[in-house]
């Protein structure tokens, strides 16, 4: 299916029934009918939309900066945004993969279950992160950054694994209780504040909060079995043979919380 | 005629103790008062909107309305704003308001305490009342705020002078003062830390891993503090914006949120923010008891949802996602960030107000109303969360808020 915006305002679409769940076995037609928000107007998905059958089982869009909650919930199938997109992308979803080709805004795959997101430029803030009031964010899945992300990336993550190629903002990996952060660029400010589980591995020095503390600079096993997963994938993840046979400086943390918290430094 | 016992409609501090003396239905003399409190009572008359404008144009209130309202409905994605400067029934229609129009909703606190209210949300929130600060604190720590500047006579009603029934003067107090800088409230403390600013959370975080035995990397004189926080028998934390809205922001409240629960494995210790506004507290209650969240709540797809970020009007402006914007009771054109508040004079742009304010010079229908407090009676909301009733002590010709946001209903309805 393809899918191309008609409205060009900066009025929010709340569309979270683009979906491959809700879009399967369904013509245009019916797919037009599905109900949207334009604003606070209740409207049908071919009254924002363009849409046309490819014959292909992804949803395919144009660049939707405006669109929320695309995505949302997912179990299975591929959506491919051709720009940006807009908040709360496969919020919650639990299978299946989303490829934005540009920018992504906030709160993408906010408390995602299952599935992969990747993204060819920036993410915006909370990434997998967690809704104000939520027990955990981010619980399986995978999330791939080629750009930069913004601040709280990974905010009470629970499970699953965050890669961010480029700069993170402030406080990445809050309150985390599990689950894995890299970032390959700068780590940003209060990296990890409030963490009481979880490892965030990083390839450049951070500034670390004064409630971390080091313990040891080796090579852990764990890591190296887990970025050569990683590197099976299809994303093109920079990790090289030094990254998997290097050491790193382990540091333990937040101290004020539970402290079991991990972050790693890659050394040499 | 003495009006006693009237609540000054200015700050958090909601002192009900002032004497308000009226002839001919104007303020002569305010007594009990701080500065701020007396120009406030003194000065309502000055600086009005004198008539309702369309356009700029002198029109009836029903007309002002009528065009309001026209506007509102018409909107696809209209904001309300502003609510902490006018009473709780105000804020009460304002909020089904925004639920008949599908509005988004918010109030000032997203710009001061909204970190505080996403710190409890995470952590909770250890509360008392002022009343039990005065009549038991033996520690009061002020941290990332200035009271004898900014809330006056905080000092003299709830925490460092007032005779209370256990403790009786400042000299069975202890005073701590912890800012960036050498504040007026600073030399009134008995003692006074100072931190480098953009450091809160990392010395409030070492100031719990030290409670826990680990945080050695504290400065001598914080581990000392926590000591003295470990032994005082009612301990209270009164913090401002130099938590909120310094770097880390609500995290800097959620750190030390959890520092005073942790506090009370040794001894009672509560918390408490020190609320700008005189009734943003009482827009958040009220927030919260008709929609269930306390700010930054949306009602475009018929109920309510809250996320601030999304939903708060700074960052609703700035990415122009509102096409119309109701603003009671406050002036986001003087606070605002420039990319915020331009968008407000590039759509419709509806102000009440009972005075002339940057926003209402922008707005394109402007209507005129009681001042909440002096002119028109209602609820406020102390600080500590107390609600306390507001008196009328002159008359006037204009509505009241709710009087006008419920004639707007009617004409919504019709
Ligand atoms: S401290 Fe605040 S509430 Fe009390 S009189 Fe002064 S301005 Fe009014």
């Amino acid at each position: 299916m393809l899918l191309n915006p008609l409205v060009k305002t900066a009025i929010p679409v709340t569309a979270p029934c683009i979906t491959p769940d809700w879009f399967s076995g369904k013509s245009v037609e019916e797919v037009g009918n599905l109900p949207v928000y334009y604003g606070n107007k209740e409207k049908r998905l071919r009254d924002v939309f363009d849409i046309k059958d490819d014959g292909k089982d992804i949803i395919t869009l144009g660049s939707v900066p405006t669109v929320k909650y695309i995505g949302k919930g997912m179990t299975a199938g591929s959506i491919v945004i051709k720009g940006d997109a807009g908040m709360h992308l496969g919020a919650e979803m639990k299978g299946g993969c989303i490829t934005v080709e540009g920018n992504v805004s906030d709160w993408a795959g906010a408390e995602m279950k299952g599935g992969e997101i990747v993204v060819a430029q920036n993410a915006g803030h909370c990434l997998g992160g967690a809704y104000r009031g939520s027990k955990s964010g981010m619980n399986k899945g995978l999330i791939v950054v080629k750009g930069n992300a913004g601040n709280e990336v990974g905010g009470l993550m629970k499970k699953g694994i965050i890669v961010v190629e480029g700069n993170l903002g402030d406080a990445a990996g809050c309150s985390m209780k599990g689950g894995t952060l890299i970032c390959y660029g700068h780590p940003g400010n209060r990296l990890g504040a409030l963490m009481q589980r979880g490892s965030i591995v990083l390839y450049e020095s951070p500034a670390l909060l004064p409630t971390f503390t080091y313990d040891a600079e080796y090579n852990p096993t764990w890591l190296r079995v887990f970025l050569r997963e990683l590197q099976k994938t299809p994303h093109r993840i920079p990790i090289t043979q030094n990254h998997i046979e290097g050491t790193y400086r382990r540091y333990n943390g937040d101290i004020s919380e539970l402290g079991k918290g991990e972050i790693f430094v890659f050394h040499e | 005629m003495i009006h006693e016992d009237v609540v000054c409609p200015f700050c958090g501090c909601l002192c009900d103790d002032i004497a308000v003396t009226t002839e001919d239905n104007m303020i002569t003399d305010v007594k009990n008062g701080c500065a701020i409190s007396k120009s406030k009572f003194m000065n309502h008359h000055l600086n009005l909107l004198e008539s309702a404008l369309v356009d700029n144009m002198k029109v009836s209130l029903d007309e002002a309305v009528g065009r309001a309202v026209e506007i509102l409905t018409n909107a696809d994605n209209p904001l309300i704003y502003g609510l902490s400067s006018t009473e709780c029934e105000a804020q009460r229609h304002a909020i089904h308001l925004a639920e008949l129009l599908g509005a988004t909703i918010d109030q000032t606190a997203s710009v001061c305490h909204g970190p505080t209210i996403l710190g409890t949300q995470d952590a909770g929130c250890v509360k008392c009342t002022l009343g039990e600060v005065k009549n038991r604190a033996d520690l009061i720590i002020y941290w990332g705020c200035n009271p004898a500047e900014a809330h006056i006579r905080h000092f003299r009603r709830y925490s460092v002078f007032p005779e209370g029934l256990f403790r009786k003067s400042k000299k069975e107090r202890e005073v701590v003062v912890v800012d960036v800088r050498n504040t007026a409230s600073a030399r009134i403390a008995t003692t006074f830390l100072q931190i480098a600013p953009g450091t809160d959370f990392e010395t409030i975080s070492l100031m719990r891993a030290y409670l826990k035995g680990k945080g050695d990397a504290l400065p001598d004189e914080f581990k000392n503090l926590v000591e003295r926080m470990k032994r005082c028998e009612f301990g209270i934390m009164f913090f401002g914006l130099g938590l909120t809205m310094s770097r880390g922001k609500h995290l800097n409240v959620d750190a030390a949120l959890r520092l005073v629960r942790d506090l009370n494995e040794y001894t009672k210790f509560s918390i408490t923010p020190m609320r700008g506004h005189y009734n943003v507290a009482g827009a958040g209650s009220t927030m919260a008891w008709i929609t269930g969240y306390p700010f930054a709540v949306n009602f475009s797809m018929g109920y309510p949802v809250s996320n601030p970020g999304e939903f708060s009007a700074v960052d609703v402006l700035a990415r122009k996602e509102c096409d119309a914007a109701l603003i009671i009771a406050s002036d986001p054109v003087a606070n605002f960030p420039a990319e915020s508040w331009k968008h407000l004079a590039d759509i419709p742009t509806i102000v009440m107000d009972p005075k002339v304010s940057l926003t209402s010079r922008i707005a394109k229908v402007s209507i005129p109303v009681a001042t909440a407090g002096i002119e028109a009676e209602g609820t406020a909301y102390r600080m500590d969360g107390i609600p306390l009733r507001l008196k009328k002590v002159v008359d006037t010709t204009r509505l009241s808020d709710a009087a006008v946001l419920s004639r707007m209903i009617e004409k919504v309805r019709a």
